[in-house]
């Protein structure tokens, strides 16, 4: 259904420079600051207009059939979101309301294994592994991990860069966290 | 031994040492509308429905277009047994149980695909599309040197068990019970309320590739009760955040009418339920958005729909509505989520949803269906996250003595004179009521403690 998800990132045989690495990995830090302490209108400006946050469901399959494991563009997915649907969903959020996260959950994003390459002096392709821990009320307690492999744009404002595309690789079939509150 | 091993003629009724008949129908008194909380938490009771309602009830496998062609399969459950669902040659459905009855090894360990024969990894005993056992390594040597049908091993006697399979308006529906009720007379005089998402056109319905999977820690009922009889929830503190996100910008919660007219139907027999309001659409254009709702309330395909369902029910007046088939099988007519909530154990239940479409949509239509259901309606929506929340927490709550000690109270509607709506078929009342609700546990309670369909046939 979608064979590019199941192949490793294109990484370059050379790494690109420290200064680069480390400006994208600071970058990623301050985002994840952002969405742990629940700044989402804040996260919002990292995230160009046309972003496209995608997180496919994983299936179960062999080797064999390695290519059905993602079900691809256009198909069923836990999240397949453009601007305007992630700021309502965080209008909703901020609303006082939204009970699975109010009371907030109490989250860590963990962001390592950072691979970057770069398509143009504006445009980067990013791979990284995270860990998302949650916890909330009195000992709800779940764990999400996964790879993301966005797309950034270098921008002169901010903290340097742009979200423009962002696919979610989520390390499960069956989710066994009773929601998808969570950003990643 | 005869191949009729592989079939199951009977579901197998044990009397529970801990839960006699009357004991079990003492758990929910329908005329004052108390349920008792144990039946979300106790263990034993968890033990029977397995055998008593999810080894006999019709329960949703799938859509037909998951498995559009022969060999397609796929595998799911039927309760906690795991099945296997494949199209066959001739067009019709086999489902049949995940287990290899040599040693009881899962069949077929992958989500779904295209097969042309299954082999267990444990010993390789081979399955062909339907289910037969077809090859046995070393069966000559091992298990029969004589010749065929003289040496006491049969393959034909092997095969995995098969359930009953049939269709109603796309949605494929298994059980395990060879003297329970055929689908139709089990549906009851829902069909119409379900025709309203199902039979809009004579095309059908589609379904959208891609079958979500999650858990929630909480008994099974509480969703599909939910399904069934609770619009009560929607608009009043669920789901408020959900109303929120999908504002206009120019908009705020005091912009938003939320209706308050509509009905609640009960089904004559069998536990099914459904409800909706009647004529304002302003819940349902806030959970799916405008090109959603205009397609679903305006133009041609809902004109065509109108006259369609038009004999049975006014379909065009029903907004936002919600349905269960007892147990498991729950829908959304008009936003087009559809899931089955599999037990798994008192405390847990795993959703499988998917979404559908009219198969004759316009493209950008079925598109828009697919994106607003991911925003709402699956388990990152800013709708049903909410609904996870409460399940939870009720769960846990229930591990207390004391919380298992009262009865809840499901008593809306109850005593009030007769509010059935004439313009809609079948027993109705009004929308915020528990009367849905009360026809499911009723079902429920017979289930559990009836043993014979002579009794409980419809």
């Amino acid at each position: 259904m979608s064979i590019e998800l199941t192949q490793p990132f294109n990484y370059l045989e050379k790494p690109v420079s420290l200064e680069l690495q480390n400006a994208v990995e600071q970058f990623y830090y301050r985002e994840a600051q952002l969405l742990d302490h629940r700044k989402y209108q804040e996260w919002l400006t990292l995230l160009t207009e046309d972003i496209h946050y995608w997180v496919p469901i994983r299936t179960t399959q062999t080797t064999k059939n390695s290519n059905l494991e993602y079900y691809g563009p256009g198909c069923n997915a836990h999240f397949d979101e453009d601007h305007s649907r992630l700021t309502a969903r965080i209008r909703g959020r901020l609303s006082g309301l939204n009970w699975t996260e109010d009371p907030p959950s109490r989250s860590r994003h963990m962001i390592t294994n950072v691979i970057v390459r770069e398509v143009s002096a504006e445009k980067l392709e990013v791979s990284s592994a995270f860990l998302c821990y949650r916890n909330r009320l009195e000992r709800m307690t779940d764990i999400y991990v996964g790879e993301r492999r966005d797309i950034l744009l270098r921008v002169n404002d901010g903290l340097g860069f742009k979200i423009d595309k962002r696919t979610v690789l989520l390390d499960q079939g069956t989710i066994t966290a009773n929601n998808l509150s969570m950003f990643f | 031994m005869s191949s009729s091993m592989n079939e199951v003629s009977q579901a197998t009724i044990r009397l529970s040492r801990k839960w006699s008949p009357e004991e079990i129908r003492g758990l929910v008194d329908e005329e004052l509308g108390l349920l008792d909380p144990r039946i979300y938490s106790d263990q034993d009771l968890y033990e029977l429905e397995l055998e008593r309602i999810f080894a006999r009830s019709w329960l949703l496998v799938c859509h037909e277009g998951h498995i559009p062609n022969p060999g397609d399969y796929i595998t799911t459950y039927m309760g906690e047994d795991p099945v296997i669902v494949v199209r066959q040659r001739d067009r019709s459905i086999k489902v049949f149980l995940n287990q290899c009855r040599h040693r009881g090894m899962v069949i077929e360990r992958s989500t779904y695909g295209n097969a042309k024969s299954f082999t267990c990894t444990y010993h390789g005993w081979a399955y062909d599309i339907a289910g037969n056992l077809v090859n046995v390594p070393f069966e000559k040597e091992a298990f029969c040197d004589k010749k065929e049908g003289d040496c006491g091993f049969e393959k034909a006697d092997w095969g995995p068990l098969q359930a009953r399979v049939d269709t109603y308006k796309g949605l494929v529906f298994a059980n395990w019970d060879a003297k329970a009720p055929p689908l139709i007379d089990y549906l009851s005089d829902a069909t119409p309320y379900m025709d309203v998402m199902f039979d809009r056109t004579e095309a059908g319905t589609e379904v959208i590739t891609g079958m979500q999977r999650t858990v929630i820690p909480c008994n099974w009922k509480f969703a599909a009760e939910q399904f069934c009889s609770d619009m009560y929830h929607a608009c009043t503190m669920s789901h408020v955040a959900g109303v929120v996100s999908s504002l206009r910008p120019d908009q705020d919660l005091s912009d938003v009418k939320l209706p308050v007219t509509g009905n609640q139907f009960r089904a004559a027999w069998g536990g099914h339920g459904t409800g909706w309001f009647n004529d304002d659409f302003s819940l349902l254009y806030a959970i799916m958005g405008p090109k959603v709702v205009d397609y679903w309330t305006k133009g041609p395909a809902a004109e065509r729909a109108q006259v369609r369902l038009g004999n049975k029910l006014p379909a065009n007046r029903m907004v936002a509505q919600h349905m269960t088939i007892f147990p498991t099988c729950s829908f959304l007519p008009g936003i087009n989520t559809v899931r089955t909530w599999h037990p798994r154990g008192p405390n847990e239940l795993e959703v499988w949803s998917f979404i559908v479409v009219d198969a004759d949509a316009p493209a950008e239509i079925k598109d828009e269906y697919r994106r607003m259901n991911i925003m709402t309606f699956n388990q990152g929506g800013t709708y049903e996250q909410d609904d996870g929340e409460n399940w939870v927490e009720v769960q846990r709550v229930l591990r207390g003595h004391m919380a298992r000690s009262r009865p809840f109270c499901a008593s809306m509607g109850v005593g009030k004179p007769n509010a059935n709506n004439p313009d809609f078929p079948g027993k109705t009342s009004y929308v915020y009521g528990e009367e849905a609700a009360r026809g499911m546990y009723h079902h429920w309670s017979r289930m559990m403690s009836e043993p014979s369909w002579e009794t409980l046939r419809p």
